[in-house]
């Protein structure tokens, strides 16, 4: 196999290109079926994410990657490392991490993200944008689900 | 040739346009239920009043199922029980819970779940068990849930009563 075959180019949808490893992108399940469907050429246009967020993902998959191929370090580490990766991104960021995971398929990575938005968000409020809900609830029927539940009210 | 790549100059303003969607997509639902079977029971609990339909979902058994797949898969939890003196009228049964995440260490940080105040002929050789998360306790028969603060006691029938639990009935405690 020559060099250029080992590797692959990612498009995002603001048409920011990204050249990188087969073993990184085939972690993403979406990409492994295009490649192994040999629907695409060398070349992947990635619809549904930016190059911000498809950036992050690439980092998310070369650590991962690195580590499953040579053992170097261990799964503390990446355990840390994943912490570390979610630690310092806004809710509007993690959201678009969600939705690209999901997009590509890669279940680890859904597995993080989904489970540091359910780490940060912790008020009614911030669900309620988060997810878009609307409070249907009238303010007396809210009041009694509080008071069927008050310990999970008081912090 | 990785350096041209990085970012292509052909960014006209059509492809920046189209950036802005994305941004206010509502997210998918199984993606909504992926992130609120993540949430601490405490939480979920407050969640009830997101919203009329949130509250029916966080109550159907089929998310109790799925809440309840996700937390025995991902979270190890190590449950401590304890009651005070044997003064029945007195008598408290404390209940602790821990993430019991890093097994090297020699000590443990629990949080105090629940209190349960006098149960009549708890103290005295009574036994806790922990199944799936739920503590039953003989004595009179009661099955408490740390995650919901329910407890729910079964009537006295006599000396020799069995219980027997079903799966259908642990959804309403």
């Amino acid at each position: 196999m020559s060099k250029s075959e080992k590797k692959i180019v990612l498009k995002s949808l603001d048409n920011e290109a990204f050249e990188v490893e087969k073993a990184v992108a085939l972690q993403s399940q979406t990409i492994w079926v295009m490649c192994e469907d040999k629907c695409v050429g060398n070349e992947i246009p990635l619809e549904n994410v930016t190059g911000q967020i498809l950036a992050k993902v690439i980092d998310y998959c070369k650590k991962h990657a690195v580590v499953d191929g040579d053992g170097d370090e261990s799964s503390e580490e990446l355990k840390n490392w994943d912490t570390e990766f979610t630690k310092n991104m806004d809710q509007s960021t993690l959201f678009n991490m969600i939705l690209a995971a999901n997009y590509l398929n890669i279940k680890s990575l859904l597995n993080l993200t989904c489970q540091a938005v359910a780490d940060k968000t912790k008020t009614i409020d911030e669900f309620h944008t988060f997810l878009n809900i609307e409070n249907n609830f009238t303010p007396e029927e809210e009041a009694q689900i509080c008071q069927e539940n008050l310990w999970a009210f008081d912090d | 040739m990785a350096s041209s790549l990085k970012r292509d100059g052909n960014v006209n303003e059509e492809d920046k346009k189209d950036r802005s969607p994305i941004e206010v997509d509502p997210i998918p639902h199984d993606l909504e239920l992926e992130i609120m079977t993540r949430l601490p029971g405490k939480y979920l609990m407050r969640f009830l009043r997101l919203s009329k339909m949130w509250s029916s979902i966080i109550r159907s058994q089929r998310f109790v199922d799925s809440y309840y797949a996700m937390s025995s898969a991902t979270r190890s939890r190590f449950t401590i029980s304890f009651s005070n003196g044997p003064n029945i009228c007195e008598t408290l049964l404390f209940i602790f819970s821990s993430s019991y995440e890093k097994e090297e260490s020699s000590s443990l940080a629990t949080n105090l779940e629940m209190v349960i105040p006098s149960l009549h002929g708890f103290s005295d050789g009574s036994d806790c068990y922990s199944v799936n998360g739920l503590i039953g306790c003989s004595g009179l028969f009661t099955v408490c849930n740390p995650s919901t603060k329910k407890v729910t006691t079964f009537p006295y029938l006599g000396p020799f009563t069995l219980f027997f639990l079903f799966d259908k009935y642990l959804k309403f405690i």
